[in-house]
């Protein structure tokens, strides 16, 4: 047995005017206060005034959200008692509301009660229905059911990754009207992150028919529309395509896994203060080489690269497997180039003796970053070592 | 080796500190482990092990007789046709923990750092010659 869950996913222009079908009158809406100066915040509640319904607002999430405002924000939902939540914003926002719906459903739970063995949490949404309408084409926070708090923890801040199938949203709205304000730089880190995610998901040890389809539809659209996206923000094609691209390649991800791309680019990015989309876009490239050069002749990695460069038609049905997939390092390339995303890690401005002072940091959180084991080739500490190394030069991966 | 025999138990205990794969990865763990095997398919008895575990080294196997208590971190447990599944490679651990094959009693914010670790363990087994009930 196995599974593929999802939301409800309505998508396209006026996808927002969907509400209206949504039974339920009092809403509680979770945003934060860029989203509520951007006017995006207004947009929403300007539609549920119009459709006569009430709401309520809290719009302090702060990006990588802390237990202690999760448990504030909790009291003040089930205070309110709404029939549906509303999540508007980016990853954090769309975190945070999803640990407050299965608070809301059961006041008595804390953070911790939010895990994998808990099978209540199957049975979310008796109280009210959660809709996630995410204001970035990127994390894919709308489909996934992990959600990432922070706690402090004897002198450290810990990521606690709360992850259970039934935190999966009850809907995703993907309304174009909000991405479209995006700037180019956020559009292209967040872009990079959705091409991470698809071509990840491919060969991740989760993969399945289900998470492949959609992951190669997502890198499909991706490709063309990201350089237009980024480079003419208000084409609304542009945006619409890569706000449905980041919900297929979540999709993907969240039903199959990520691996050593996002683990290596997760600890670059904490460890040097780096944007997700950035670091993730840059490892991504090292990290597929990797893969493609596993000396285990049962790996698929090559075949299943290969057949996707086929179904694009970047190859030849009949080309050579190897040659075919080493055709998604060559697109990735192209793409780098033709958006100007930087292709190694010194161009962020890290200094080389900085890296090889912060590697064995670095290497030790890869080992307990549980995107880790997803790979279908696991890295000795050696090889954490040289991809980093490898990354930090722009050199392709030779081992 | 006939599975869950101690000769079978020593040689796993022995595989792990043999494979310099898990001491890098499990360099920072600490936290013993009591693994449950329910009866199921061939096995008509429960069987525990404990593996203890601390930087890197596996510090000690040992079968844990019935009513015997152990002071352990995690408990992983359940039939023992899923553990064969995990042994033979064909089911992930961590993916048999999410989707319920098997439990697990313990701190799950540690255990999603120690994915790497899990399958480290894992892959030890491959290098024992263990013959299924
Ligand atoms: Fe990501």
């Amino acid at each position: 047995m196995w599974y593929f869950f999802s939301p409800d996913i309505i998508y396209g222009e006026d996808a927002l005017d969907f509400l209206e079908n949504i039974t339920g009158k009092k809403c509680y809406i979770i945003t934060d206060r860029t989203i509520k100066e951007l006017g995006y915040l207004k947009v929403l509640t300007d539609k549920l005034e119009k459709l006569g319904k009430t709401f309520d607002i809290f719009n302090e999430v702060q990006p990588d959200p802390r237990e202690e405002l999760v448990l504030r924000v909790k009291h003040l939902c089930n205070s309110y008692a709404p029939d549906l939540i509303i999540a508007l914003g980016g990853g954090s926002v769309i975190d945070t509301a999803k640990v407050i719906w299965a608070m809301y459903e059961y006041p008595q739970y804390g953070i911790d009660d939010l895990h994998i063995f808990n099978r209540d949490l199957y049975d979310l949404g008796k109280k009210a229905k959660f809709i996630a309408i995410p204001t970035t084409s990127g994390t894919g926070a709308d489909v996934t059911y992990d959600a990432v708090i922070s706690r402090y923890n004897n002198g450290v801040w810990q990521k606690l990754i709360q992850a259970h199938r039934g935190l999966v949203p009850s809907y995703a709205i993907l309304d174009p009207i909000f991405p479209i304000g995006m700037p180019p730089n956020l559009t292209l880190d967040t872009g990079m992150d959705i091409i991470a995610h698809a071509i990840e998901s491919l060969i991740a040890n989760g993969k399945n028919e289900f998470s492949n389809a959609l992951a190669t539809k997502a890198i499909e659209l991706s490709l063309k529309y990201l350089p237009i996206a980024y480079k003419n923000g208000k084409n609304k094609e542009a945006r619409d395509h890569l706000h449905q691209a980041a919900t297929m390649a979540g999709l993907a991800f969240g039903n199959a896994n990520l691996h050593i791309g996002h683990t290596t680019g997760h600890c670059l990015g904490a460890v040097f203060t780096v944007p997700h989309g950035k670091c993730v876009g840059i490892m991504l490239k090292y990290a597929t080489q990797y893969c493609l050069n596993n000396p285990d002749k049962d790996d698929l990695s090559v075949e299943i690269y290969a057949k996707l460069a086929k179904q694009l038609g970047w190859a030849k049905w009949e080309d050579d497997n190897k040659k075919a997939a080493n055709l998604v390092i060559e697109k990735l390339r192209e793409l780098y180039r033709e958006v100007g995303f930087p292709e190694k890690i010194q161009d962020l401005g890290i200094s080389n003796g900085d890296l090889e002072k912060n590697l064995d940091t670095l290497v030790n959180l890869c080992f307990q970053d549980a995107s880790g084991s997803m790979s279908p080739r696991l890295p000795s500490k050696a090889d954490f070592e040289n991809i980093y190394r490898y990354a930090y030069e722009g050199k392709d991966i030779d081992f | 080796m006939k599975i869950l025999t101690k000769e079978w138990l020593d040689a796993f205990g022995k595989a792990i500190n043999d494979n310099p794969a898990y001491s890098e990865a499990a360099s920072w763990w600490e936290g013993n482990m009591l693994c449950v095997i329910e009866p199921s398919g061939p096995l008509d008895r429960e069987v525990r092990f404990f593996l203890g575990l601390y930087h890197g080294e596996c510090t000690g196997v040992k079968l844990v007789e019935e009513g015997e208590e152990v002071d352990v971190e995690f408990t992983l447990s359940g039939p023992y046709d899923n553990w064969v599944k995990i042994a033979k490679k064909e089911l992930d651990t961590i993916q048999g923990v999410m989707s319920g094959k098997l439990r697990l009693v313990g701190n799950m914010a540690k255990l999603m750092r120690a994915t790497r670790a899990a399958q480290e363990i894992v892959n030890s087994l491959q290098n024992v010659e263990t013959e299924f009930l």
